[in-house]
């Protein structure tokens, strides 16, 4: 074998109950490099990352760590073998000295009474100093920045001799300033002869620092090579796969009356995000992970943001969820099980839940009225259910999303938001639910849908909004001549002539 | 850098209030009552109260790493029960109080096997058996207090001296300086510490964190059967039902010595001096005739307040660690969006 090769990954694989989130991935990473493994959502990357840290088992394959062969079934065997993570959720402790934690579980002591361990401490001390030389090791390490804490974690790495260090999203609570000095540390790193497998759904940062990238794609390995000469649009298109763009019909009933409107909404992650809704439009929000759609759906459902909001011309703060609701807004929210259900209850008992006022009277649920609603709302969508008492977390996906748009419609809004609304969702169901979009536009409502799939928004959406890093780049319109690789281009950051 | 003394501060100087609350409680009682500040009162109230002082450091320590143990209070009267009926059946009491000793360390085995092998929650593996040892209490002695067939020298342990000092004073005065070293000057403690701070922190670093919590629940528990043995030896009987409310006496010095149900930090010297805050005034209050029931209501009072003054030193704390590099990254956000 070649020893310029730190990690050898060869047919590793990992099936759960019911689905392979990894479908056998071969690649190498080079020693003392900065790799990237970039991937959308389900892409299988954290998988991967899982089981090269001992998170995971895999199913199948072989890994090569400096020439032997590893298998890692706990963290600890990864750490000792000298793979580190630098999880998202900062692992320090808080109510410790740096010292305190930069020799956890590691001190030298003699019948459990720590001994002061000098040469431990001069090598974490000297650690530290080269990348903070600001912070004493006496300091308490609540009292640090996110950015100081993630610096105590990659010290005490270091400390333990680690050769690989695995960074997933850490720049993901990082003010600028703070990124700018994380990715000095990176350069040292590397300097020092460790290498970095580094995670981030934003371009930039893997272009400013990777020397190598790896592209996953539906639990496959797309491509492993240098970033020389790597277009940012080809990385796109890789990530994402072939797009096939038919089946758009438009919504026949765009009318030129505006129902929301809004102009350079700005928060800590979205910069001068300005778009109008029309009314009976289907507005389709894209963009990769990380570029914001989630965040502009925020703004308009509960949310403060600075810039303007005008709901059918009136300027309106939408920083309540009731605000929200009151203007006309409703939302079909992403996380179905846990922010659209309520899984216990029936269908009966979860559809009026936006609006008890049309099952009320006096105080009282009228029973009647809720068996009215769902039979009409389960007729109307065509729930698969055995009754109207079925237990919605017992429904399928696309039934269960299905629930949660009557919830809403029961609302009466005229404007819906629906983030990722079919994830989850079998390809049937899909279609089912986009039937229901678009007959609602049809009806005169206004929708925006927010989804990570470039295939959703060709084939449903009347507008498409792209985003790249918290800015709207561009609204393009839908329809025979789309170019989905000035999407590409747009979505993956790259400069476009005007 | 400022911000990194304020913490400690504030908990040195909790403990400090604490001390002088205990200071002014001692005079204003020893200015309403001519019985009450006096030696043979103090040994009085240090012998009723060793039990507790024992039991409190312990589960000072097991509160640090976020566990607790309702059991105790059941721990405590299943063990002396047990202790008389072995000293009734004519065993000598060293044997008969190491018996005693095995089981009730059993319940600290079962209580930490449950939590951290079987992941159940404290609050419900230990509640379930508070309701076993109750149950085991009344069964092993038929429901009704052992008293006859006890021998003379039963009570010895309880009012001997040692040194010119009460034996049971001397017990907790042991065991609370063990409980203070292994907080303070080992690599449990800080251990203890870090698993309540942050669980996942400590065992990526190598903490056998398991065995550390299973540990201390044993530890309670065996305290706590010391305390049954000692309340035995104090009222000369083997009774079923003494001390329901013990746990709860051991949470009231806990909480308000400023140790969080939820761990991460504790201190030792804060549970003894809180536990001898809610001794003295019940002693006090007696003294002033005040029915035994107001006591409960105080207690109570004591309780809440001491929760209210943790919250704030949690709020105080999560505010200094999270709003500074927040504020900062909006600050850049906005000069970058201007700079456009």
């Amino acid at each position: 074998m070649d020893g310029s090769n730190i990690l050898e990954i060869r047919d590793v694989g990992k099936a759960f109950p019911g689905v392979v989130a990894l479908k056998g991935v071969s690649f190498d990473i080079k020693r003392n490099t900065v790799h990237c493994i970039v991937g959308e959502n389900g892409a299988g990357k954290s998988t991967f990352i899982k089981i090269l840290t001992g998170v995971h088992e895999r199913s199948s394959g072989e890994i090569t760590l400096d020439g032997k062969p590893f298998a890692p079934t706990r963290v600890r065997d990864a750490m000792a073998a000298g793979i580190s993570v630098l999880y998202q959720e900062l692992n320090v402790v808080d109510e410790l000295t740096i010292a305190g934690n930069l020799t956890l579980g590691q001190e030298a002591h003699s019948f459990g009474f720590p001994k002061q361990d000098t040469a431990i401490l001069e090598k974490a001390a000297g650690i530290l100093a080269s990348f903070d030389e600001s912070i004493s090791m006496d300091t308490l390490v609540g009292s640090l920045s996110v950015a100081q804490k993630q610096v105590v974690e990659i010290t005490k790495a270091l400390c333990s001799d680690c050769a690989v260090l695995v960074m997933d999203e850490p720049t993901a609570s990082l003010s600028l300033g703070e990124t700018r000095k994380l990715f000095d540390t990176v350069a040292r790193l590397k300097a020092s002869g460790v290498t970095i497998i580094f995670i981030s759904h934003k371009l930039d940062e893997i272009f400013e620092n990777g020397d190598y990238i790896t592209i996953f794609r539906d639990g496959e390995m797309i491509e492993t090579r240098s970033l020389e000469g790597l277009e940012r649009s080809d990385l796109v298109r890789m990530m994402l796969g072939k797009v096939v763009v038919n089946d758009y019909v438009p919504s026949p009933a765009i009318q030129t009356e505006t129902a929301l409107e809004v102009r350079n909404a700005t928060t800590r992650k979205l910069r001068n995000v300005s778009f109008d809704l029309q009314k009976g439009e289907i507005l389709g929000f894209y963009g990769l992970v990380g570029a914001g759609k989630t965040e502009v759906c925020e703004i308009l459902y509960g949310h403060p943001c600075a810039g303007e909001i005008r709901v059918k011309g009136k300027a309106t703060r939408l920083d309540d969820v009731r605000k929200s609701l009151k203007a006309g807004l409703a939302l079909v929210p992403e996380e179905r099980r846990e922010a659209g259900i309520f899984g216990l209850l029936g269908i009966r008992q979860n559809i009026p839940l936006m609006n008890m006022a049309n099952v009320k009277s006096h105080g009282l649920v009228r029973r009647a009225e809720e068996n009215r609603l769902a039979d009409h709302y389960i007729d109307a969508l065509s729930i698969a259910a055995r009754d109207r008492e079925h237990q919605v977390s017992l429904l399928s996906g696309g039934n269960q999303q299905k629930v949660v748009i009557a919830k809403c419609l029961n609302r009466d809004s005229d404007i819906i938001l629906m983030d990722e609304p079919t994830r989850g969702v079998d390809v049937g169901a899909k279609q089912e639910i986009h039937d229901i979009i678009r007959e609602l536009a049809g009806q005169g409502k206004s929708i925006i849908v927010f989804t990570s799939e470039l295939q959703e928004v060709v084939q449903l959406c009347d507008r498409i909004a792209l985003m790249y890093d918290g800015a709207l780049r561009q609204i393009v319109q839908n329809g025979p001549d789309l170019d989905t690789d000035h999407i590409m281009k747009l979505v993956a950051g790259e400069e476009i002539e005007a | 850098m400022k911000q990194a003394n304020t913490l400690p501060g504030f908990m040195k100087s909790q403990t400090f209030i604490l001390f002088l609350v205990f200071i002014a409680l001692n005079i204003f009682f020893a200015l309403m009552s001519d019985h009450f500040f006096q030696l043979g009162n103090y040994f009085n109230m240090l012998k009723q109260s060793s039990a507790l002082l024992l039991t409190a450091a312990a589960a000072t320590m097991l509160m640090m790493t976020g566990n607790f143990d309702l059991s105790a209070s059941a721990n405590l009267a299943f063990s002396g029960v047990l202790y008389a009926l072995l000293a009734a059946a004519g065993l000598p009491l060293l044997l008969a109080a190491l018996i005693t000793l095995a089981a009730g360390m059993g319940f600290g085995l079962i209580n930490g096997l449950l939590v951290t092998r079987w992941e159940i929650s404290p609050f419900i593996a230990t509640l379930g058996m508070m309701f076993i040892g109750n149950g085991l209490a009344l069964v092993v002695c038929g429901g009704q207090s052992v008293r006859s067939g006890l021998p003379d020298n039963f009570r010895n342990l309880m009012n001997a001296e040692l040194l010119g000092l009460p034996v049971p004073i001397l017990i907790a005065l042991v065991g609370c300086t063990l409980f203070w070293v292994l907080t303070n000057r080992t690599l449990i403690g800080k251990y203890a510490m870090a698993i309540g701070s942050n669980r996942n922190a400590a065992v990526l670093s190598g903490i056998n964190v398991n065995a550390i919590t299973l540990g201390l629940f044993v530890a309670v528990a065996l305290m706590a059967s010391l305390s049954g043995i000692m309340t035995a030896s104090r009222i000369g009987a083997g009774d079923p039902r003494i001390y329901e409310f013990f746990f709860m006496d051991v949470v009231v010095a806990i909480m308000l010595g400023g140790t969080p149900l939820s761990g991460g930090r504790g201190s030792i010297i804060g549970t003894l001096i809180a536990a001898m805050i809610v001794i003295v005034i019940g002693n006090g209050l007696s003294m002033l005739n005040v029915l035994i029931f107001w006591q409960t209501i105080i207690k109570g009072v004591i309780l809440i307040v001491a929760m209210i003054l943790n919250e704030k030193v949690k709020f105080g704390s999560r505010v200094v660690a999270t709003t500074p590099p927040a504020d900062r990254s909006v600050a850049n956000q906005a000069t970058s969006v201007a700079a456009q």
